[in-house]
């Protein structure tokens, strides 16, 4: 059998156990009603793309990590733990079929549930916002659905990050106490630790024309970075340098990268 | 060999090869290239004219040079009538933090076009002007070129054009950015506030000049020199006095020449048949008396209008309202201590600049569609003071009487207390209203520069009504009433006023917000405030906001200013002076991440009110202290 095959043939056992488990449905259900309580209880809706933006990136910044963490974080732990992984070295099946079919069937859970609300959201912003009376001409000004757009693809690139993360915290725990605990670290030290180290560094070693840099070199600050760069510059004219676009995304890419290899090491070793 | 892929794999790759198409070409879509096209601009959220130049502007055909602005963050075009009205929005400080940056700006274009300005030197053009885009076009200043507010500039699409204009009426060309560092000289609300003791003061000089009417000599008196007080004043030297002594006379008076007539204790009947004192000199007191049976009719047949100016139908059925008083054409007029009783209006002025209305007291009708107004002012300043207006349907209407000062009266139980019709420039001050069916004072027709201060409104439907631009509203206190305030005048300055315990403290409801809203204390209201359409309106200036009872920060108001904004539309917020519940709410992670980064996106928040800095303590103490008293001792009774 090919690897391409085998990879195929996890990813299809993934979504089926993830089709089968109702708490995914509840889980995807509960990100919805935030994600449209935060944009309406802000009025983001009634005003456009960009201040629905506005008023769901401090969320989604946070959940989109908590999500992906849900998803993973026993991804390559539980298998391991229950001898799976034993069992599947005596098959042909490489570590990346095996890793990949799995992050790809995750990853496939992890977007349904993330994306599927914020294109809601977007499309009952479609519906929604406009001007309050006709009795004036009106016009979009700059706002746009391309905007919105691509903050769903930066959200996208960051889950998928987040859930790489996921995945080596997850082989590297062997068992499932240390993998929620490592979780929960991992969770801390992405939405939250790596903005604080750099705060803290500002004094010592981040100067004022490294920050952007520096903030594009963490994950939740390459993707914010990225978010205000594409998506909310037209909101604040005469600001354009928030962080260096391409350090950004090309270090979104590499934790992505990075992770996803440490992820397969990890499992080889267990 | 490699296996062929199932079709649910062909569908899975071109599902990642899609959304990864998608996504890629969203950031490859310029977003701001696309430029909005002119709109018709009736369609415009119009600003900068008032609607007498409006009314002059369309009677005498006069072409004036309009802008349309589309902005980055607001949804509604605005139309400014006047360049210099554009630019000076447009320079305006603070201005692209509401509104966002100007995505298009154009500009009437009279290329091409048989344009003139004629003798009167106003502009004029055959064919309407189409547009053109503001940093395209060539601006012809400084010429003779008229508009009804004052010099026009006027922008051509071709230099030519504009060449040929400027030789033709004068002025040079110059281009948009040149335009852009223009100062226009547009009275800012600012100045309005400094006006306020020079209109007192010129008040007070034509109180002055017309109180000269109580100095002259007695020439006559009614019962020994004459049998009638009509022959009294017929047989009268000119710049006498006419006595008339206590009684009662059933008379109709006309009076055509320079004379006082002073009748204290004298009643004065006209029989319940048109007005009862009639004026038509200059300089002529009426001073001093009772005066009953005035006719009933309230307007006059506005098909008798005689001129053909745009508002000759109202001056018509207004000015020919029964009256106890009504002066035409006749300046320096001093009408004093009356007492009138009125179904239809007290005094009616028509073209009486200078006139002076001083301790009158009318007494209308007890239902307001019954009877008609206190004073009706046409047609030249007036001052009015000092009297009191109860009942009947206006206490004070102004129609055109640019000006005027209405000061220290008491109006009771009116429709309006005071009401201005395209009058700009008026000072009113320092009036009681209460029971008023509908406000204390309402400004219509878009006037400018009007100052209305120290006005005290309670228990009434609205305490002031506000439309016009460039107005100074201060120091009024407004007190239990529906809506306190509407700031539907723009680019106005409202400070220093105290709205308490009404049920609405003020109604943001012009469209596009340009109001300085600072040192206000907004205390007991059901809704500090409330904001009709349009984008988010910020009332802090200068650092400093205004007082909200129930705005609190953590720090325990250590400072001048609260920390924490405070936004009397937001749903937490508003409730935080009627329970302490609120505050747990707006303490929540969740509320507090949805408000960091509201402030982004101004322009495009709906209805939405906030003050940056909100007082610790109210602006104005005693005031507040005063209201609080009262309000205890009202609870305890």
């Amino acid at each position: 059998m090919m690897n391409g095959n085998r990879f195929w043939t996890v990813f299809v056992r993934e979504v089926r156990s993830a089709v089968r488990t109702r708490t995914y449905l509840v889980l995807g259900l509960v990100t919805g009603i935030v994600l449209f309580g935060l944009a309406y209880a802000g009025g983001g809706p009634a005003g456009g793309y960009v201040p629905t933006v506005v008023d769901t990136l401090v969320a989604v910044e946070v959940l989109v990590p908590t999500l992906a963490f849900a998803v993973g974080y026993r991804a390559i732990a539980d298998p391991a733990v229950r001898g799976e992984l034993d069992i599947l070295d005596t098959y042909p099946l490489s570590t990346w079929s095996y890793v990949g079919g799995v992050y790809a069937g995750r990853a496939l859970l992890l977007l349904t549930i993330v994306v599927v609300p914020l294109l809601a959201l977007g499309v009952n912003v479609a519906t929604t916002a406009g001007p309050e009376t006709t009795v004036f001409a009106s016009h979009r000004g700059v706002d746009s659905p391309f905007l919105f757009i691509r903050f769903v693809a930066l959200t996208v690139l960051y889950a998928l990050t987040s859930l790489t993360i996921a995945f080596l915290l997850s082989a590297l725990a062997r068992s499932r106490g240390r993998a929620l605990v490592l979780a929960l670290a991992g969770l801390l030290v992405l939405t939250v630790g790596s903005d604080l180290a750099v705060f803290a560094a500002l004094d010592t070693g981040v100067t004022t024309g490294t920050l952007g840099g520096a903030l594009a070199m963490t994950p939740a600050g390459a993707y914010r970075g990225l978010v205000f760069d594409q998506v909310l510059y037209v909101a604040v004219p005469g600001r354009s340098a928030f962080v260096p676009t391409w350090v950004a995304a090309l270090s979104l890419l590499f934790w992505w990268g990075l992770t996803f290899v440490g992820a397969m090491l990890a499992t080889d070793a267990a | 060999m490699r296996p062929a892929l199932t079709t649910v794999q062909v569908f899975a790759l071109l599902a990642v090869v899609l959304c990864s198409l998608v996504f890629a070409a969203s950031f490859a879509v310029d977003i701001s290239s696309a430029r909005p096209e002119p709109v018709p601009f009736d369609n415009t959220v119009q600003r900068g004219i008032t609607m007498a130049d409006e009314q002059i502007a369309r009677n005498q055909s006069i072409s004036v040079p309009k802008v349309e602005v589309f902005y980055s963050q607001y949804r509604y075009v605005v139309g400014y009538v006047g360049l210099d009205q554009a630019v000076t929005a447009l320079t305006e400080p603070g201005h692209e933090q509401q509104f966002g940056y100007p995505l298009a700006v154009y500009v009437s274009d009279y290329s091409d076009r048989p344009v003139r300005c004629g003798d009167d030197d106003y502009l004029r053009t055959a064919t309407p002007p189409d547009w053109v885009e503001a940093n395209q076009a060539h601006y012809v200043v400084d010429g003779s070129a008229r508009v009804p507010s004052g010099p026009a500039v006027v922008p051509f699409a071709d230099r030519d054009d504009a060449a040929a204009f400027a030789d033709k009426c004068g002025g040079r060309t110059i281009d948009w950015e040149t335009l852009k560092t223009q100062s226009f000289d547009l009275e800012q609300a600012g100045a309005i506030r400094n006006q306020v003791g020079p209109r007192r003061n010129d008040a007070d000089a034509s109180v002055q000049a017309a109180r000269e009417r109580r100095n002259r000599p007695v020439s006559a008196e009614v019962g020994t020199d004459a049998q009638t007080i009509q022959g009294a004043v017929d047989a009268a030297p000119p710049n006498t006095t006419v006595v008339v002594p206590a009684g009662t006379y059933d008379e109709r008076v006309t009076i055509d020449k320079p004379l006082t007539l002073s009748g204290p204790g004298a009643t004065l009947d006209g029989g319940g048949n048109g007005t009862v004192v009639t004026v038509t000199s200059d300089r002529v007191g009426v001073t001093g008396f009772d005066i009953v049976g005035v006719g009933n009719t309230t307007v006059g047949d506005p098909t008798n209008a005689s001129d053909s100016a745009w508002d000759a139908t109202v001056t018509t059925a207004y000015g020919n309202s029964d009256a106890a008083v009504t002066g035409r054409n006749a300046s320096g007029l001093y009408v004093a201590n009356l007492s009138v009783e009125t179904p239809a209006s007290g005094v009616v002025l028509r073209r009486t600049p200078g006139a002076v209305v001083e301790n009158v007291t009318v007494n209308g009708t007890a239902d307001w569609q019954d009877g008609f107004m206190g004073v009706i002012g046409m047609h030249g300043p007036i001052v009015v003071q000092d009297s009191v207006f109860n009942g009947g349907r206006d206490g004070v209407y102004l129609h055109r009487a640019d000006g005027t000062a209405v000061r220290n009266n008491t109006f009771r139980d009116n429709r309006f207390g005071v009401h201005l019709m395209y009058t700009s420039r008026s000072l009113v001050a320092d009036n009681v209203a209460r029971g008023e069916e509908y406000a204390g004072v309402v400004v219509m027709t878009n006037p400018v520069a009007n100052a209305i201060v120290g006005n005290d409104v309670r228990h009434s439907g609205s305490g002031v009504m506000l439309a016009g631009s460039r107005s100074y509203i201060a120091h009024n206190v407004v007190v239990d009433t529906d809506q306190a305030m509407s700031t539907n005048a723009a680019r106005s300055l409202y400070e220093h006023n105290v709205l308490y315990g009404n049920d609405i403290g003020v109604r943001a409801s012009t469209v596009v917000p340009s109001n300085i809203v600072t040192e206000n204390d907004f205390i007991a209201n059901d809704r500090h405030a409330v904001s009709g359409p349009g984008p988010l309106r910020v009332y802090t200036h200068e650092g400093r906001g205004n007082y909200w009872s129930g705005a609190y920060d953590l720090t325990g108001g250590a400072g001048p200013v609260l920390v924490q904004s405070y936004s009397p539309t937001d749903s937490v917020d508003r409730r935080l002076h009627q329970t302490d519940a609120a505050v747990v709410l707006r303490s929540a992670p969740s509320v507090r991440g949805l408000r960091a980064l509201r402030g982004t996106t101004p322009g495009f928040r709906r209805g939405s009110i906030v003050d940056r800095a909100p007082l610790t303590d109210p602006a104005n103490p005693e005031a507040v202290r005063h209201l609080r008293n009262e309000t205890s001792m009202e609870g305890a009774a």
